[in-house]
């Protein structure tokens, strides 16, 4: 795969007709994307249209590209502009939303695909749960049931819940810290200066 | 001291119920005992609320979602191709543009509007003024007037706002027949068989046929016009614009008049039963009102009975 990392590289990329090295890049984005745009719309079809669009123009009129450094940031950007513009069309628009879009500094935007990458990486792990466990674990988390209810739900007890929670969490975890790359953004901010000051001490 | 699967059932337990003090203070204990235990419970608690974000893209169909993508995707022409080549094909397209507006200066062009089923529509015209299309209506127009302005209404109906100017009459023509105006606001349906006219404010003038003798409408008028016998009568014109203001107004209307615009209005056909007691005048505004609503207003005020056969409703005088 070929790593894009700045507006040329992805310039290059479309002036050569690079189209599985384009669609690949879409597929690295697409869900973390999703996120961000569903955030303001509000809607998952509506966000895959706003993402879908924000490439095939990318696509289509690439020359801007040569002035942009960070390729990530520059699609957070476009993709939020892109929603809002939608809801600025609906007429719907919240104030904060475009505060937030403001406000949205280069580090935080940094920040953002961070989040929604491990998002992504969740999403990707729970699909490999045993069947049972990832059953109890999105309908705690997905549709917000408590134990009790999913024990009711399911006829199990309420323990046997908790156990295919804890399960869940414990794979989930360790696979993610399996991916080297995550295991400082899993870690609360916070926790790792404070360990950082210990190991200083 | 916990050993880690039970600690990970407890803050399981403390995620699922955070209001549950015992488990909170539990989990807090054990939090405290060392940095570890903290950083464990840190990213089990992280890993807990991303992964209830996680449902938003849960169901996305990625491989789908890049197939769909892909078949958008144009070829790319090259881009550093030779310059005198896009030279030539700028030269080529600024002489196109430029023939195209000589082209459109000198050439009136027609527009056909049309709206289908349970849909309005709005027309702009080069004066200014604007046409309101009903459903199932049809409009054709210039895109600038000459010395006379001048549209059809091919089909349906239509709420006219014209732009007022005394040096250039408006002119609507409705098959053989036509409206002329100098600036008013009226409202035109037209059918195979018959054209109702209702002005709303200014003063109309309209011809049935070419020769015809001409009649003048003024605010408040209205007439139909029998296109098969050729007759018209004239009448008030009241509610010919309620299919856009939404709003139905009856000033001592006799019930058999009032039946008649309810079944314009509402496409119902609705019938006065029992003619001893025609003379019986309404006074009534109905605005955004369904045709039930109307219905019970009548019963309850005017006694009326509903009864509903078919197709067909039949208000029943006591």
């Amino acid at each position: 795969m070929i790593n894009i990392k700045t507006g040329t590289d992805l310039y290059v990329v479309i002036n050569e007709n690079q189209v599985p090295a384009f669609t690949s890049f879409y597929r690295q984005f697409y869900q973390k994307l999703l996120l961000t745009s569903d955030k303001y719309v509000e809607d998952i079809f509506i966000a895959e249209e706003i993402v879908q669009d924000v490439f095939l123009k990318i696509w289509e009129e690439p020359e801007g590209l040569n002035e942009i450094k960070l390729i990530n940031s520059y699609l957070y950007r476009s993709v939020i502009n892109a929603s809002i513009n939608y809801l600025n069309r609906q007429k719907n628009i919240e104030r904060h939303h475009l505060k937030i879009a403001a406000n949205y500094s280069e580090e935080s935007l940094i920040e953002l695909d961070e989040e929604n990458e491990l998002i992504v990486l969740i999403n990707t792990e729970i699909e490999k749960l045993p069947t049972q466990c990832k059953k109890i674990f999105k309908l705690s988390r997905f549709e917000h049931l408590k134990y009790k209810e999913i024990a009711n739900l399911l006829n199990i007890s309420e323990r046997t819940v908790e156990n295919h929670i804890a399960s869940a969490l414990k794979t989930l975890r360790s696979e993610l810290l399996g991916k080297k790359t995550v295991v400082n953004k899993l870690q609360n901010k916070k926790f790792s200066i404070f360990l950082s000051f210990l190991l200083m001490g | 001291m916990l050993s880690k699967p039970e600690f990970l059932n407890l803050i399981s337990r403390h995620l699922n119920d955070p209001s549950d003090l015992e488990t909170q203070l539990e989990v807090e204990k054990y939090r405290s005992e060392s940095p570890e235990n903290d950083a464990f419970f840190l990213e089990i608690k992280k890993l807990w609320e991303l992964s209830g974000k996680v449902s938003r893209i849960n169901e996305v169909d990625v491989d789908q979602a890049v197939q769909k993508l892909k078949s958008h995707l144009v070829k790319q022409s090259p881009r550093k191709s030779a310059f005198w080549l896009t030279r030539i094909a700028a030269s080529i397209l600024l002489f196109s543009i430029g023939y195209l507006i000589y082209h459109q200066s000198t050439k009136t062009v027609f527009t056909v509007k049309s709206t289908n089923e349970n849909q309005v529509d709005s027309v702009k015209l080069a004066d200014g003024s604007v046409v309101i299309l009903a459903e199932n209506s049809e409009v054709r127009y210039p895109d600038k007037f000459d010395s006379i302005r001048e549209i059809s209404l091919l089909k349906g109906q239509a709420f006219f706002k014209i732009h007022k100017d005394p040096n250039h009459p408006f002119k609507v023509l409705i098959n053989k027949s036509n409206v002329v105006v100098l600036g008013t606001t009226f409202n035109i349906k037209m059918s195979k068989s018959k054209i109702d006219l209702g002005v709303i404010t200014g003063k109309v003038m309209f011809t049935p046929y070419q020769n015809g003798t001409a009649s003048i409408l003024t605010a408040g008028q209205a007439l139909t016009y029998d296109v098969i016998k050729k007759e018209f009568l004239t009448k008030t014109a009241q509610n010919s614009d309620s299919w856009l203001t939404k709003e139905l107004v009856f000033v001592d209307t006799p019930l058999e008049e009032v039946c008649k615009q309810l079944t314009d209005y509402y496409g119902a056909d609705i019938k006065l039963k029992n003619n001893k007691h025609t003379e019986k005048k309404l006074n009534a505004t109905f605005k955004y009102q369904t045709l039930d609503q109307v219905l019970e207003i009548l019963n309850e005020t005017y006694n009326i009975k509903i009864s509903k056969e078919n197709n067909q409703i039949n208000l029943i005088t006591p």
